[in-house]
């Protein structure tokens, strides 16, 4: 595994109500995230896996600098960015973007496209070569849209291309680590399958690094390098792709592989003869 | 085939299946001319066998559940057959179609915690719908609803019948809408993506509460979702749908292992799984 | 829980002591000097300086303020020796026009805007819940139409235009009402009646204009929601589904706005009570104003000020009871 481009050291964070109580005010801390520690492979993915009020979103959060965590600290390709503001924080940003779950509430619907997609490079004062139109053909295209409607408003698109506009946004600044928290869980499974397919070939493509946040085992298992599983704000079990889903060592995650309902193997097999069969019949 | 009178409508028609859809199409007026949503769609359940509609979104499969139940949104017509214990259920008057919603046929649907109204307890909503088709004491009707909720493994039921929807994690909000379906003892019990909202550790235990529910009862079942998976551990026969056409259908036996529809194969390629040699999606970008 | 209950109180004691030094400093700034105004034609600045003093004008801002404040709550002596007038508790002022105590003199008319209230008050929520309920029920039909165009004309036209046509009509033309007369219950209940009929409708008309829209955006949310479908998957009857689980979502805000609404018509309706020569706080607000009756304006706008404070609390916690989610924590 080559060195690492983000490093998180046991990020916490709390979030503090003021409580109702009956007679004694109350205050209810909340721990979100509990002592996480873990590194993104450059080039490569981290899925973070875990059910609802696992911490999974807000470790996004904060690994996208979008909240601060309690405690904890993050280091991008070298440097410590836990306190970053001004210019190193425009810097990491210029570094690190998101993908979000829903297109249609993350993408303004008063914009174009063309305007969804430069409204980074405006933030950061960066100027394309070329022109900013023909950087987003370009990325248009990229991600397997039609660059020619960079004038439409997202409503105009399906599920799938609206979130194909949310990855070209995301890609005009040229990061070097992208944040997909549940990018796909709102999509169709045929168009799910197809997101994935373009995010894995953009990360060979453009050398990306990925944190792909998800619920959904079977999803992670498509784009992760390496895997960390969560539950109740902690890391319950890290490690290769490969040897969280065969060799599962936490209960929790032996349960939740286990949870996942399955085709029928011997159903599966007899499918895969069949297609063998005709494919070699053609 | 008798449009036979609501009180008789209980009495099934001897030898008849218990849910017979015949060419059903849904129509809805839009200002660019009618739209069938689901177009001329036949299927059939048993009792105590679950029938599974798989489709992904505007595939028709929640309309044709709605029209089963009369409860087509304003505007929708649907015209062909439904015969429930042989009797037509297509052309009733609503008041007719009442007696058969919650009694014969019972629904539950998606997102508990919408689907319960906030504003009373979760043990009068299950007594209102017990009492409206048995009458009865309200004592009696509560004594009902916390054996529901006791078969359905809610602890503590005796005293959790008084608490508010939203003070349930959603799990058990998805058991309170089983257990206010089941109360009723209906004939066929249809599920619109029951799980679909819910975590994969609690679907999983849903899954199991609802086949044992349907053992013990011997309810007939449709099972709507899009994921094909589930489908596959849940239902006999399966309905494949997509964009309100019927593209596909058999047993999950067959569909899985040798499915025929462009379409299905198709689905079945694009399932992410969690431990299959098909690598194909991640093997072909690296 | 008490203590969710004690903060709002808190709160509320809070605003009502910033609107009570706002108050006085924008009467203290704009008003002309009351002194002038008593002091009259036969005036001498010796006698407009002894006036002043007895009236404690010559006091810095933060004493006067002082003193109207503890006026309020320990009653206040204006001057000294045999010409001081006492002011019992609670004392929001003293007019000098009329040699009456601000005190007294709103409490001699609130029956007549109690009475207004709460009659306008009932037939506002009848035909204001009802309309936008029909309005709801039979949208885009031709009721739903009628409600809401006469709703607009409710909230369009003018509270006095509105009571001058309908006095027009009903008394003038018509004759099937009297003249609006000053009688108490006991005198003549069936002219008491009579009297109060019109000024009802005319302040029900604008608020019933007003709920009816709101409850009608209500009920259609409501009947949208995903809880109706289950309702009548369930097989219950349409009216019993209406009834039970379309009203509590759909009527749990207009209660809130109810209360403010109710405390705010305490106050007194200006142009209503006017109109129709009503003797009630409103009036009493209206005729201040324009003999420039200084102290009275400022008790009147303070009482009313305070009315909505109060009733926004009081809403406020009654809101916490009547929405079960707000009520109970969540699991």
């Amino acid at each position: 595994m080559t060195e690492a481009i983000l490093t998180a050291s046991h990020l916490t964070k709390r979030f503090v109500t003021r409580g109702d109580g009956a007679f004694i005010p109350g205050t209810t801390t909340f721990t979100a995230v509990d002592d996480v520690s873990f590194e993104v492979p450059r080039g490569g993915t981290l899925g973070i896996v875990g059910e609802s009020g696992s911490g999974k979103s807000t470790t996004a959060r904060i690994v996208a600098k979008l909240i601060e965590p309690t405690s904890g600290t993050l280091e991008f390709d070298g440097v410590d960015v836990t306190t970053a503001n001004g210019r190193g924080l425009a810097a990491f940003r210029s570094n690190v973007q998101v993908v979000f779950q829903d297109p249609f509430s993350s993408l303004n619907p008063r914009h174009t496209v063309e305007r969804i997609i430069t409204a980074p490079l405006d933030y950061q004062g960066i100027s394309p070569k070329g022109g900013k139109r023909a950087l987003v053909r370009e990325l248009l295209e990229r991600v397997g849209l039609n660059p020619d409607h960079a004038q439409r408003y997202p409503a105009q698109f399906s599920g799938g291309q609206a979130q194909r506009i949310g990855i070209a946004r995301a890609l005009a600044v040229s990061p070097k680590l992208v944040i997909c928290d549940e990018a796909v869980s709102a999509l169709d499974v045929s168009v799910q399958a197809k997101v994935i397919t373009l995010l894995n070939s953009l990360q060979v493509e453009l050398g990306l690094s990925y944190v792909f946040i998800a619920h959904d085992l079977a999803v992670v298992r498509q784009i992760a390098d390496t895997v960390a599983v969560m539950s109740r704000g902690r890391i319950v079990e890290q490690g290769d792709r490969d040897e969280v889903f065969e060799r599962p060592q936490h209960e929790y995650t032996k349960a939740l592989l286990a949870a996942v309902p399955k085709i029928d193997p011997e159903w599966e097999l007899r499918r895969a003869r069949m297609l063998a069969e005709e494919g070699a019949g053609a | 085939m008798s449009l036979a009178s609501p009180r008789t409508i209980s009495i099934p028609v001897p030898g008849s299946t218990l849910l017979e859809v015949e060419h059903l199409t849904v129509t809805f007026p839009t200002s660019a001319g009618p739209v069938d949503v689901v177009k001329d769609a036949s299927f059939r359940v048993e009792s105590g066998d679950t029938l599974g509609i798989v489709g992904e979104s505007g595939s028709g499969k929640s309309m044709t559940s709605l029209a089963i139940m009369g409860l087509l949104p304003r505007g929708g017509t649907a015209t062909g057959s439904i015969r429930l214990n042989g009797h037509e259920l297509l052309g009733r008057t609503d008041r007719e179609m009442r007696r058969v919603r919650g009694d014969k046929v019972a629904m539950v649907f998606q997102d508990p915690l919408s689907s319960l109204n906030p504003y009373y307890t979760v043990g009068l909503q299950i007594e209102e719908a017990y009492r409206a088709h048995n009458g009865g004491s309200r004592r009696n009707a509560r004594t009902v609803t916390i054996e529901a909720l006791e078969r359905v493994r809610i602890a503590d039921a005796a005293r959790r019948v008084d608490h508010y929807p939203h003070q349930f994690s959603g799990g058990m909000r998805q058991r309170i809408m089983i257990a206010m379906a089941l109360c009723l003892e209906p004939d066929l019990l249809i599920a619109d993506e029951p799980t679909t909202a819910l975590d994969v550790t609690v679907q999983a235990q849903i899954l199991d509460l609802l086949a044992e529910l349907q053992r013990e009862t011997g309810t007939g079942m449709i099972f709507i979702t899009h994921d094909l998976a589930v489908v596959s551990q849940v239902a006999q026969d399966v309905l494949v749908m997509k964009d309100g056409a019927q593209v596909e259908s058999g047993t999950a036996e067959e569909i899985f292992s040798n499915p025929r529809a462009a379409y299905t194969r198709a689905l079945l390629d694009a399932l992410p799984r969690i431990d299959d040699p098909f690598d194909e999606l991640k093997g072909a970008a690296r | 829980m008490t203590l969710t209950i004690l903060r709002r109180v808190l709160a509320a004691v809070g605003v009502l002591l910033l609107i009570s030094l706002f108050t006085f400093l924008i009467f203290f700034w704009l008003s002309p000097d009351p002194a002038v105004q008593i002091c009259g034609k036969t005036c001498t600045p010796e006698r407009i300086d002894q006036i002043r003093t007895q009236l404690g004008l010559n006091l810095p801002f933060w004493e006067q303020y002082w003193q109207f404040l503890s006026g309020i709550f320990t009653g206040r002596t204006y001057g000294e020796g045999a010409a001081a007038i006492d002011c019992a508790a609670p004392c929001l002022g003293f007019s000098f026009q009329t040699n009456e105590s601000v005190t007294d003199m709103i409490v001699a008319r609130m029956p007549v805007s109690v009475t207004l209230a709460i009659g306008a008050a009932l037939l506002w929520l009848l035909a204001g819940i009802g309309g936008g309920l029909l309005s709801a029920v039979k949208q885009g039909t031709g009721w739903d139409r009628g409600v809401m165009m006469t709703a607009l004309a409710g909230i369009s036209l003018p509270n006095y235009f509105v009571a001058l046509l309908l006095q027009y009509l009903l008394v003038v033309q018509l004759r099937w009402l009297p003249f609006p007369q000053s009688v108490t219950f006991a005198e003549d209940p069936l002219l008491w009646f009579q009297s109060y009929l019109m000024p009802w409708l005319v302040l029900a008309f604008g608020y019933a204009a007003m709920y009816s829209r709101i409850v009608r955006t209500n009920v259609i949310d409501t009947l949208g929601q995903n809880f109706m479908r289950t309702a009548r998957a369930k097989g219950l009857d349409g009216p019993i589904v209406l009834r039970r689980h379309a009203l509590r979502p759909s009527l749990t805000p207009v209660v809130t706005l109810f209360g403010m609404d109710f405390a705010g018509l305490l106050g007194g309706a200006l142009i209503t009570e006017t109109v129709f020569g009503l003797n009630g706080v409103g009036k009493l607000t209206a005729d201040s104003i324009a003999k420039n009756d200084q102290p009275v304006i400022m008790g009147v706008t303070l009482l009313a000020a305070a009315l909505v404070v109060v009733a926004n609390m009081l809403v406020d916690v009654a809101y916490t009871y009547l929405d079960p989610r707000v009520r109970v924590k969540s699991a």
